[in-house]
């Protein structure tokens, strides 16, 4: 029985403290062992983008990174987004609803972490550098 | 739904009809009420038929479903079967869309860039547009990827050659164009709003006009590819076994 | 958008296991043996399935034609790489997927068939033996005199067309959650599935299952597509479930598992194709030979993929006669499923590549060649050769519109000012109808019974005077739902005539979840 290790990570402003076993994925960690399931597992290879959140503020693809990496991060997940006092949606958010920028909204975390990064280091990007920031795998 | 809509108006009428001691003609439905036509003061409110049908059997016409709901099964006119030749009326509707496109190949590389996407549909009534014009970007995307880079292959004896996303390669923002999009209406005359489907509509399309175009591209050297997708290896091999 | 939509992987239930699932690596072998004590006695396992309770306990899955579809896994022999061959539910994913890894499976390999043309080769090895052949259907149509318009035709183009294997992939993969309750006898299976009824009636028959005893509870999906089946994955965990004493079996479907044979492979095909035409460029005839392999096994119900072409096989074309020459192969790749289009795509590549050849043969516009052989307006409804009738359209508007939108000329312009600096620039046309809302007749030739269009919807209103409708499908992420729109009712003849119905707060959508007393016909899709 492999050694279990503790991890201790901020999410979304809450701390959370777990034993968990060195493979476990992050992904699996925050869906499973968090219950948060709003980041979702496309591919499982890193290639979709459809899993990816935010550690210390820069985008990462949870599927690819494990629990154990992630010990002392301060890691932001799609449900960090909405105001937890009003409930109003992160401008964002909004800005997606208010575009139909989502179908059947499997990959649409993804997208808004990625966004989310963008916007926090460039408030003005340009239509390529939006278009860089995007590049994922989408059905639609 | 409208059928059902229908059907339940038809079946509140005959209650409203019964508790005023009329007949159900002489109900209307108007602004959430059924309500007398001869005079519009008196009437109820769907809740209020709702809740007598459900509480108050007593009051209700005989023999009426007392259930406050309608199921309703639409099906098109002029149904027929198959012949010998599988000759029948099958889909009722007939939506169309011509696309336009121009391509560039890069001969060093094979890739087809697409430099511009014209579309114009035909789907009947648009019943939600922004709805028509999502499910037909959705379609050219996922075309896009049947044309130039989706692929199961397989080896000589059977092996799976494809079993990520490395080797299957869904197109992203990059590769797929924001189409200039224009519409023609031709209401269809079967169905009860006009609309006809649209929901596969561009990927019927976009693999035939992204060949056709790199056909074009390559006639002058007289080649054509006649085989999907039309991947940048597939189209360096052809350029360069011909050293042009 | 708040990450709260319950996708079936955000679902679980008390006391829930979870699947994983042994594959074959070999393209076709037969079985010889299956050792999984070691992965039973690995702590966290509930249970193990092999063949032999497929054997027991299950039938292979019902075709249209009958006869070409297989147990959920593989009993005695293996088709294709992917194909299960044995099953595990244990605690997690992870030792679920330990115990895989314990389990011994000895083959004794047999010649593959890779492809299609070796399919029909002389000496093939057979898929399925007892039919004596891989070949699933053959057969062909003729409508109209073709050999006179072929022999009275100033110009013939002909060429071959391959088009490649390619499918779906929806961003979420397949999914269940299913829960055999060994009491009532009653199987209850949670999952992304894009047909519900469909799934349902075919476990009951794959699993020996009174039809009122499965029940099917539909989440949102991830997107569908057509590539999203679902019946083995199904059958593989409520038999888990089974065997695990009734706890709940998940089973999350991994994108390598649907790249190698979840749902995702369609339209694997090989095309001999020719158009008669007069030099003024009106085409006489339109003759199509295709041979498509289905893979494994026909359970994706790919036959209705050859056959959907018939609703539009001439396109947007007066061309007054056909010929239709099938021939539909299983080989050794996996089982081929629907797709979005569910077979049309590559037919119209066929055509409207073969116009664009005679345009170039006969030094015509690929535009005007189109417009020479339109269907015009006045004649709809127009009755197609291979018997579907159009509604109504304009063709001649579409393409006067979009060439104007595109100013053709002055990309005619650009591509000869690139052609001079030596660039390979190409401009593409191309015409395609696409039929909507399908009769069950369209696949009775390839062995799919039924005459009707079979869209159903139950409206139903509460004492407080809430509307809830209720569909036959559920939430992919095309917004069906905007359809029926709250108050008050908007100046556009659909929405007033769906609001005017019964004006009131905003209806429910409901998707009708397959229980056998409350569903409302409609058709799988």
């Amino acid at each position: 029985m492999t050694k279990k290790h503790t991890v201790r990570v901020d999410v979304n402003g809450t701390t959370y403290e777990r034993e968990v076993e060195p493979r476990l994925t992050l992904a699996d960690f925050l869906r499973h062992e968090l219950h948060l399931g709003g980041t979702h597992v496309g591919c499982e290879h890193g290639i979709c983008g459809a899993c990816t959140i935010l550690i210390d503020g820069r985008s990462a693809r949870s599927c690819l990174t494990l629990a154990v990496q992630a010990d002392g991060a301060q890691i932001t997940t799609v449900e960090g987004l909405r105001n937890r006092e009003t409930g109003h949606l992160h401008p964002i958010q909004q800005a997606f609803v208010d575009a139909h920028g989502q179908q059947c909204g499997f990959c649409t975390p993804g997208f808004l972490m990625t966004t989310l990064e963008l916007l926090e280091h460039n408030p003005s990007p340009s239509e390529e550098e939006i278009r860089s920031s995007a590049s994922k795998a989408h059905r639609w | 739904m409208l059928g059902a809509c229908q059907l339940l108006t038809e079946k509140f009428s005959r209650v409203v009809a019964h508790l005023m001691q009329t007949t159900p003609d002489q109900i209307e439905l108007m602004d959430g009420r059924l309500r007398l036509k001869a005079n519009s003061a008196v009437g109820m409110t769907l809740a209020e038929v709702a809740g007598t049908m459900l509480a108050r059997s007593d009051l209700l016409p005989p023999g009426i479903d007392m259930n406050p709901e309608a199921a309703f099964v639409w099906s098109g006119p002029n149904r027929n079967i198959p012949d010998d030749q599988g000759r029948c009326r099958s889909y009722l509707t007939a939506a169309e869309a011509t696309h336009v496109v121009m391509v560039e190949i890069d001969r060093e590389t094979g890739r087809t860039a697409i430099l511009k996407y014209c579309v114009v549909d035909d789907c009947g009534t648009r019943l939600n547009p922004a709805m028509v014009a999502g499910q037909l970007q959705g379609g050219l995307a996922q075309g896009v990827g049947a044309a130039l880079f989706e692929e199961y292959r397989y080896s000589d004896d059977g092996q799976p050659l494809v079993t990520t996303f490395m080797d299957y390669l869904i197109p992203t923002i990059h590769e797929v164009p924001i189409a200039e999009k224009g519409e023609v209406v031709t209401p269809s005359p079967v169905t009860p709003l006009g609309a006809k489907g649209c929901g596969e509509g561009a990927i019927h399309t976009t693999p035939a006009v992204l060949l056709n175009a790199i056909n074009d591209a390559l006639a002058p050297l007289n080649l054509a590819i006649h085989e999907t997708p039309a991947s940048p290896h597939r189209i360096w091999k052809l350029l360069h076994a011909r050293n042009t | 958008m708040t990450g709260n939509a319950e996708f079936i992987d955000n679902f679980a239930l008390p006391g829930m296991l979870h699947a994983a699932i042994l594959r074959s690596t070999h393209p076709h072998a037969r079985i010889v043996r299956i050792d999984a004590a070691a992965a039973l006695a690995l702590p966290g396992v509930h249970a193990v399935l092999t063949g032999d309770d497929m054997k027991k306990w299950a039938n292979p899955v019902v075709t249209a034609p009958e006869g070409w579809g297989l147990h959920s896994l593989a009993v005695d022999k293996v088709r294709y790489v992917g194909e299960p061959v044995a099953a595990v539910a244990a605690d997690s994913r992870y030792i679920a997927e330990d115990a895989l890894e314990l389990i011994n499976v000895e083959y004794e390999l047999l010649p593959p068939v890779p492809n299609a043309p070796a399919a029909i080769a002389a000496g093939a090895a057979l898929l399925f033996e007892e039919r004596g052949t891989n070949v699933i259907l053959q057969r062909d149509y003729r409508w109209g005199d073709i050999d006179a318009a072929f022999a009275q035709a100033d110009r013939v183009v002909a060429d071959s067309f391959r088009w490649n294997r390619v499918g779906a992939n929806p961003m979420e993969t397949f999914g269940c959650v299913c829960r055999w309750d060994l009491v009532d006898n009653v199987l209850t299976c949670h999952g992304a599935y894009q047909t519900p009824r469909f799934i349902a009636l075919g476990r009951a028959f794959a699993l020996n299952l009174p039809t009122n005893k499965v029940k099917v509870v539909s989440h949102p999906q991830g997107g569908g597509f057509g590539g999203k089946g679902g019946p083995r994955g199904t059958d593989i965990a409520a038999l888990l479930s089974r065997k695990a004493d009734g706890r709940p079996v998940k089973y999350i479907e991994d994108r390598i598992e649907y790249l190698l044979a979840g749902a995702g492979q369609s339209w694997d095909r090989y095309y001999e194709a020719s158009l008669a035409l007069k030099e003024d460029g009106t085409v006489l005839g339109f003759k199509v030979k295709l041979l498509d392999d289905q893979g494994a096994s026909a359970e994706g119900y790919g036959t209705i993929s050859v056959a959907k072409p018939l609703a539009a096989f001439t396109g947007a074309y007066r061309i007054g006669t056909a010929y239709y020459d099938l021939t539909v192969v299983a080989s050794n790749r996996a089982p081929t499923y629907p797709y979005r289009g569910y077979g049309p795509p590559p037919h119209n590549l066929v055509l409207e590549s073969l116009m664009d050849i005679a345009a170039r043969k006969l030094n015509l516009d690929p535009a005007e060649i189109r417009r020479r052989n339109y269907i015009q307006p006045e004649q709809f409804p127009y009755t197609l050769p291979s018997g579907n009738e159009y509604d109504s359209g304009n063709y001649p508007a579409v393409l006067d519109k979009v060439l104007a939108m595109a100013d053709y000329a002055g990309l005619r312009e650009q591509q000869a000012q690139a052609r001079a600096a030596g660039r390979l620039v190409g401009i593409g046309v191309a015409s395609v109808v696409e039929p909507g809302v399908f009769d069950w007749n369209a696949y009775a030739t390839v062995g799919v019974p039924g005459v009707g269009v079979p869209e159903g919807v139950k409206v139903a209103v509460d004492i407080v005077g809430n509307v809830t409708v209720v569909v036959g499908f559920n939430w992919q992420g095309q917004g069906q739902y905007t359809v029926a729109p709250p108050t008050p009712p908007r100046r556009t003849s659909a929405r007033a005539a769906a609001a005017s119905a019964l004006p009131s707060p905003a209806p429910c959508w409901a998707p009708a979840n397959y229980s056998p007393k409350n569903f409302p016909a409609s058709s799988p899709t």
